[in-house]
Formats: structure tokens, C-alpha cells, sequence
């Protein structure tokens, strides 16, 4: 007995460490950080070491040899700089469950796999880029479009096929019997014209090559046509989600006493139905000069798709379905699964996209979109504090850069007739005037900080905006009583600072 | 003789580009100087710019200079008093997690504020180099930017961090070789969340130690009398 309750007691004290370290998305969130240390082939290149790349196109008997250097240290090059700018997450977070991925699907070429280095990166592209070294890059943008294992694992294994059949270094050969050194403005347009044409059939090659790697590994054949399809959505820039606008602009039942006489009720409800005004009937001078611009835009574009065609580095997904498509008639559909690992780390690798794209935003200070996302996601996850402090911040930022007559820098054109949730939000932002934006991110810090008394950037950013408002004595007060709560906060240094300058 | 020599220099005069340099100080001054004594520099930007080299050789001669001028920049700074620390991942031992979880973020967000609160010279100027707005236009200081990372001033024992680079261009006009560098150089107070420093400089010269040396040591001389 005394055994049995032992081995309970151990059993939960394994078990605790373990739960807790899987992320609580529900409550907070904390930024992917880096962990670990520098991979051995990006420590290389840092120092300037091309001899691993002298090897791989020595394979080459068309390419000369300064052709081999220039291909060796372009590619060097761009992977070195993709990592200097913090762009590669070094994190097991994400490059555990991508490793695990990448074995499982070529469990039956383990000399491929040994040689493919597997990262996921913050370039906000919805892509995956294979390189001339092996290193594969997985955007964390592209997994919010992809909805399984195996829809993931078919992009693995096109990638995996291009480092496999030496894509990269065939169209640097291509481009060496094309006589040109560059893909940039320097080469004539038919050249352009024949290399793109030249890597649109790679593209082709690399799915099948791919489709076979993923039928192989045991996926269900039809996900792989999925996964082109969600490559189609991303082309569109589709976003049907609806936003509950009323998480920013729902009136609160504020105590008007607590703030200094500024009309913030009067102000909400005004933006509020002038927001919607705006929604239903739009402008009549703002529509006719978009039926004009839509008209101009679609004469435009006619002439460019032929272009854009020719120069497209991929063929267009349809012809790559069709690909698909024929192949599979061919040889006939076997069943395979959706999901062979565990479900829930793919899930937890796509909400960790979710919240990374959140931030990414926000640290491009692109402040409307992240605005919009945090909210957009905090539909999903009403209690998680991360994503409200990201919205305050948003919203105070909006507010300083409005003060200084200079927002008009964070705002994207807005639609006379918003067809997605996204525009309709940047139509209300229009209407939001002058001050304001000030009384939004007031109101939306004063309710915010009730609801999350513990979060410190919440408490430092309100007492910035009474700051920024002028109201001294306000802030002052938010700053004493965040130096008592945090005294070794983060913000600690600033606010000691703001308080005596 | 003398008139062949006008026609000969007068061309070549009027070829010639003169510099430009743009500071910006802090907006609310101290009694006395700041006197700067340390400085962190996040990841100094060295490019050398040359149509008549290739991508792998340009690249290749970035790498070969880019050591050297680093010692180069901290050697001048520790003359002009100031003691700078460089934090670069092309450093041997010098890029640690601290460096892409700290400084990297920092740096990023350095680029963003200039972006949004741009420095005149760098964007208020058509192609004939006239203001096309008054020079005021989205310049209020302070310039203020995130108070997230007044943390690192007492990790790093200053709240001073630079955000550095340096490009120079080379081509030729009628087989004369002309050079055109520029160098910026901003500094953060993290516990102000505050630019308190910019500065920009626009020379006709090639980017030789020579020349460069008195520039850099210039930079961090003027941080002195802030």
C-alpha cells in the first residue's frame, strides 16, 4: 500500500512539470524566444566558411567556377542574414514537432534525411522555402492555412524534394547557359520569361516527386490536393471571419467619476453609429471614385495577368491540382490518415502561429492589423491577457501617432464597401477623429486593467496614455502604484524616470 | 592654356558633391552634460556597395572589411571616451540567446520609430534635394518609442544602445571613380524610451580607415557634450 501511494505521489510529481510546461493559450502567452545555441552550420556561415557549399556544387560538371562561388555564397549569404535579423526560431517548441515531422516522412531515405536541417521562421510570407545547403524553412505564417498533419507533411516533402533533386543548383545552370548572373531588372524580359518557365517546371517536378515521398509515408493521398487547394486561399487573401467589433467598441458601464469630465460615452456612441452609418450606406462620393478605380484597376490588370504569368516562379495552383489530379486517377486512391503523430502538438504548432503572427505585427509596428488580430483572436480566447496588452498597446500607439497628426501612416486605404471583416474594421478606424482615439484607449485600459489586474504592460502603457493626454497628476498616480506592484518590472526603469526626470 | 583649363575644371566642379550631415539631440537637456561613458552597439550594418563587382565578390569583400572596421569603430569610441561594446553574431563568442531576445527586438524597433518619426534629411527631400514640407512636418520630440526594454540598463550597465551603419557606393562617372558614403547613428535611452540621438552624414568620400577614423571618433565625441 505504502508502495502504491509512493509510486502516486511520484507519478504526480513527473506529471505536474510536464503540464505545466505545455503553453496555457487560455490565460497568457509569452513570445517564441531563442533557446538553445547557434546551430553548427549557421555558426559556419557567420564566420564566413563557404567550404560546405564548394562541395555541394561541385556536384555540378556544367556550372564554372565562378559561377559555383557566386551560386555558394548568394545562398550562404541570404541564410546568414535570415538568421543575423532573428528571422529562424531556434526553439524546440517548434523545431521539435518539424524534426519529428521530417523523420516520419522520410523514414524510407535516411542519407536525405541526415542532410536536411529543419527550422521554422518568422518571415510573415505564408511559404516554405527549401535552400542549396539542405535547410528548410517552414513559415509560421503558411500553418494557419493548412488544417493537418498531413496537409504539413505534403509541404515537407515538396521542399525535401527540391534540396533532393538539386533544383536550385539546375536553375543556377539554367541560368549559366542563359548567360545571365541575376534574376533582378538587368536581364532582358524574354530571358526572365524562359528561367521562370524553366522553374515553374521544377515546381511541377517537385510535387510529384513530393506527392510520392508523401503517398509513401502513408498520408491520405487526397490531402495533398487539400493543401494546394489552401495555397489557392492564400493567393485570393480571403478573410471571411466575421469580427465582433463590439469587444472594442461596446459602450462600458464605465464610472465617469473615475475619469477626469472627458465625454467618453457621448464620444463612443457617436463613432459607434457613425461607424455603422458608414457600413450600411457608404459614402455615395466614396463609391462612385471606387466604380471608377475598380474599373481602371480591371482594364489594368487584364494586361498585367498574361505578364505576371510568364514571370511566376510556380505555376498556378490549378494546373498543379491537375497535376495532382491525373496522377492519382492513374494509380488509383489509397486510403492513408490524416494524422500519424499526436493531433495536439500540430494544433499547439498552429495557435503558436496564431500568436506569433500577433506579434510579428505588432513588432513591424503594424499596429491596425495587429490591433485587428488581437482582437480577432481574443474572440477565441476571451481570457488571454497577451493579446489584450498587445490590443492596448496597439490602441495607445494609434493614439500618440494620431496626437501627432501622423496616423495616417498606420491606415490602409479603406473600401467604400468593405467585403471583409478586416476592412470593415479599417473603415471604422476612419471615423474614429481627434481625440478620440485617446478616449478608445482610455476606456479600453481602464476596463482591461479591472479585468487583468496582474499585467504589468497594461499598468505601465495607461499611465504612458495619461501621460500623453496631459493629465499628470493621473499618471503619475498609475506610475506610483505600478513601482509598488512591480519595483522590478520591466518598465521599472522608465517609470522611475518619468517620475523623476 | 588657362582657358582650356577653366573648361577642363569647371565640369568637374560642378561634378563634384559636397556632404551633409544631420544631428538631432535630446529634447529635454540636463543641467551639464549627459557625459556618456558606455555605449552597447547592437549589430553595426557595413555594406560596400560596387556595380563592378558581382554578388558573391561584393559579399565576399563585405565579410573580409566588415572585421576590421568593427575594431575599428570600438577603438575610436574608446578614444573619444565613450567605451563601446558590440554585440554582433558575425563575432566570434558574442551572439547568445541574450542577444536575439534583447538586443535584436531593440534594434528592430530602433528602425521602426525612425520609420515613423522620420529624420528630415533622410525623407523630406525630392530628387533636386529641396524640403518638399517644412522640416517639422512629423518631427515632434521627443522621440519617443516602447518603454519594454528599460530592463536591459541594468543588465547591461548603461541605458545607452546604439543602432549603427555605414554603406559606401562606388561607380564611375566618365572613368573618374566617385565614392558617396553615408554613416547613421542612433542612440537609445532605454530608460527615457527615448531616441535621444540621430545622426546622419552624407560624404563624397570612399570609405577608407583614414577617413573614416575621425568620423566615428567625431560621432562619439559629440555624445560628450549632450
Amino acid at each position: 500500500m505504502h508502495n502504491l501511494s509512493f509510486s502516486w505521489v511520484l507519478f504526480l510529481c513527473l506529471l505536474g512539470p510536464v503540464l505545466s510546461a505545455q503553453p496555457n493559450f487560455e490565460k497568457n502567452y509569452t513570445p517564441l524566444k531563442f533557446e538553445g545555441e547557434i546551430p553548427e552550420h549557421f555558426s559556419r556561415y557567420l564566420r564566413g566558411d563557404y567550404q560546405q557549399y564548394l562541395e555541394l556544387a561541385a556536384k555540378s560538371e556544367q556550372l564554372s567556377q565562378d559561377a559555383k562561388k557566386t551560386f555558394n555564397t548568394e545562398a550562404q549569404y541570404a541564410l546568414t542574414e535570415a538568421f543575423r535579423t532573428g528571422q529562424v526560431y531556434i526553439n524546440p517548441e517548434i523545431s521539435d514537432y518539424l524534426n519529428e515531422l521530417l523523420d516520419l516522412v522520410l523514414k524510407d531515405q535516411p542519407n536525405l534525411r541526415k542532410e536536411l536541417h529543419i527550422y521554422g521562421t518568422a518571415i510573415n510570407v505564408p511559404n516554405a522555402t527549401a535552400w542549396p545547403d539542405g535547410t528548410i524553412f517552414i513559415n509560421l505564417s503558411l500553418l494557419p492555412y493548412l488544417e493537418n498533419e498531413a496537409q504539413l507533411a505534403f509541404i515537407l516533402c515538396h521542399e525535401a524534394s527540391h534540396y533532393w533533386r538539386s533544383h536550385s543548383l539546375n536553375m543556377r545552370e539554367e541560368m549559366e547557359k542563359l548567360s545571365t548572373q541575376t534574376l533582378d531588372d538587368r536581364i532582358d524580359l524574354e530571358t526572365k520569361f524562359e528561367l521562370m518557365r524553366f522553374s515553374r517546371s521544377n515546381e511541377l517536378d517537385a510535387d510529384a516527386t513530393g506527392f510520392e515521398l508523401f503517398v509513401n509515408a502513408g498520408y491520405d493521398p487526397r490531402e495533398g490536393l487539400k493543401a494546394l487547394e489552401q495555397l489557392k486561399k492564400i493567393n485570393l487573401k480571403a478573410d471571411s471571419t466575421v469580427l465582433n467589433l463590439d469587444a472594442l467598441y461596446r459602450l462600458p458601464d464605465l464610472d465617469m467619476e473615475t475619469t477626469y469630465g472627458c465625454k467618453v460615452r457621448e464620444n463612443l456612441g457617436l463613432v459607434e453609429k457613425a461607424n455603422q452609418d458608414l457600413l450600411k450606406v457608404g459614402s455615395e462620393a466614396l463609391q462612385a471614385n471606387e466604380d471608377a478605380r475598380r474599373a481602371q484597376e480591371a482594364a489594368q490588370k487584364q494586361k498585367e495577368v498574361e505578364i505576371r504569368r510568364k514571370l511566376s516562379t510556380h505555376p498556378s495552383v490549378d494546373v498543379r491540382m491537375a497535376a495532382l489530379s491525373k496522377r492519382m486517377k492513374e494509380e488509383g486512391v489509397n486510403i492513408g490518415v490524416k494524422f500519424q503523430l499526436e493531433p495536439a502538438p500540430f494544433f499547439q504548432l498552429r495557435t503558436y502561429a496564431h500568436f506569433e503572427h500577433v506579434q510579428q505585427l505588432y513588432d513591424r509596428a503594424a499596429y491596425v492589423p495587429a490591433l485587428y488580430l488581437s482582437l480577432r483572436l481574443g474572440q477565441s480566447f476571451p481570457e488571454n491577457q497577451y493579446l489584450q496588452e498587445i490590443a492596448g498597446k496597439c490602441l495607445y500607439w494609434l493614439a500618440f501617432y494620431q496626437k501627432r497628426n501622423a496616423v495616417g501612416r498606420f491606415l490602409p486605404v479603406r473600401k467604400a464597401r468593405p467585403k471583409t471583416a478586416y476592412e470593415e474594421f479599417v473603415c471604422s478606424l476612419y471615423v474614429i477623429r481627434s481625440r478620440t482615439y485617446l478616449d478608445f484607449a482610455e476606456y479600453f485600459f481602464i476596463d482591461r486593467t479591472k479585468q487583468f489586474p496582474d499585467s504589468e504592460d497594461l499598468h505601465a502603457y495607461m499611465g504612458r496614455l495619461f501621460a500623453l493626454r496631459g493629465a499628470k497628476m493621473y499618471a503619475r498616480k498609475q506610475f506610483e502604484s505600478y513601482l509598488q506592484k512591480y519595483p522590478q518590472g520591466k518598465h521599472a526603469a522608465f517609470v522611475s524616470q518619468a517620475l523623476n526626470p | 592654356m588657362k582657358h582650356f583649363l577653366i573648361f577642363l575644371l569647371l565640369p568637374l566642379a560642378f561634378s563634384c558633391r559636397t556632404g551633409e550631415m544631420m544631428v538631432q539631440e535630446p529634447s529635454k537637456k540636463k543641467e551639464g552634460s549627459i557625459a556618456i561613458k558606455k555605449v552597447i552597439s547592437i549589430a553595426p550594418d557595413f555594406q560596400f556597395l560596387d556595380p563592378r563587382l558581382s554578388p558573391s565578390q561584393a559579399i565576399e569583400k563585405q565579410y573580409q572589411k566588415r572585421q576590421g572596421y568593427l575594431e575599428l569603430l570600438a577603438s575610436s569610441a574608446q578614444e573619444a571616451g565613450v567605451e563601446l561594446e558590440i554585440y554582433d553574431p558575425a563575432l566570434k563568442n558574442n551572439a547568445d540567446a541574450a542577444y536575439f531576445n534583447e538586443l535584436l527586438p531593440l534594434r528592430e524597433k530602433v528602425f521602426q520609430v525612425n520609420k515613423l518619426q522620420p529624420v528630415p534629411l533622410s525623407i523630406h527631400r525630392n530628387h533636386r534635394g529641396f524640403n518638399r514640407f517644412p522640416l517639422t512636418f512629423g518631427m515632434e520630440k521627443p522621440i519617443l518609442m516602447e518603454s519594454d526594454f528599460s530592463y536591459l540598463a541594468e543588465k547591461y550597465g548603461t541605458p545607452y544602445f546604439a543602432v549603427q551603419g555605414f554603406y559606401n557606393l562606388r561607380f564611375n562617372r566618365l572613368f573618374i571613380p566617385v565614392h558617396q558614403s553615408m554613416m547613421y547613428h542612433v542612440l537609445i535611452d532605454v530608460t527615457r524610451g527615448e531616441i535621444i540621438y540621430r545622426e546622419i552624414r552624407v560624404m563624397p568620400n570612399g570609405f577608407k580607415p583614414e577617413i573614416v577614423r575621425p568620423i566615428f571618433f567625431d560621432s562619439y565625441a559629440i555624445l560628450q557634450n549632450l
